[in-house]
């Protein structure tokens, strides 16, 4: 779980840039560490 | 994906920005006048790559994160324009894209709201994952 605050704040980076024709995916590295900067940690936030 | 596939991903989204509901293959070629089975076959490879989510058996929109192409229950409001989303993370990152308003969530007991205004949501809530994160992908429209 996590709280309403913390998705919406992942959002504005998890999203960033996301609608450009430019855009890339992220790593699986650069994702979780998004997930990190969140306080989202552990084994089920873990994708590498 | 391919420099075409980059242009219709990103239409879809100019798309789903502007309130259309549903996106296909003839909404986005006429959008743009682009040729449809061209558009189509793009759509097949952003799905085959995970870029989108497709309706089974179709060349309709089901996802392009966070936006939904089909009435999930999930939605966000901001202003006059509502958008489907695809679950509760998905409403507040519409929000976090497009501007204050309200995130809906679908509840046994009625819809459960949150209100997002300069960054801060309330009331203070829970959003509950039931798969790991490695495995969103397995079968997206489950996640």
């Amino acid at each position: 779980m996590a709280t309403a605050q913390t998705m919406f704040d992942l959002s504005g980076d998890w999203y960033e840039g996301r609608m450009s024709e430019d855009w890339e995916p992220p790593s699986p590295e650069a994702a979780e560490s998004m997930f990190t900067l969140h306080g989202l940690i552990g084994e089920f936030w873990k994708l590498t | 994906m391919t420099p075409f596939d980059r242009q219709v991903r990103a239409q879809i989204y100019r798309l789903f920005v502007d309130g259309v509901r549903l996106v296909d293959t003839e909404t986005i070629a006429a959008s743009r006048g682009w040729d449809t089975g061209e558009v189509e076959n793009s759509l097949t490879r952003l799905a085959e790559e995970r870029r989108v989510s497709l309706v089974d058996d179709s060349h309709q929109l089901r996802m392009a994160h966070p936006f939904s192409g089909v009435d999930t229950g999930y939605r966000s409001v901001v202003g006059d324009t509502t958008w489907n989303a695809n679950c509760a993370w998905d409403a507040l990152a519409i929000l976090a894209l497009m501007g204050d308003g309200r995130a809906y969530a679908p509840g046994p007991g009625g819809d459960l709201v949150w209100t997002v205004e300069d960054g801060e949501v309330s009331p203070d809530g829970f959003v509950h994952f039931l798969v790991p994160a490695a495995r969103f992908w397995d079968d997206i429209g489950f996640t």
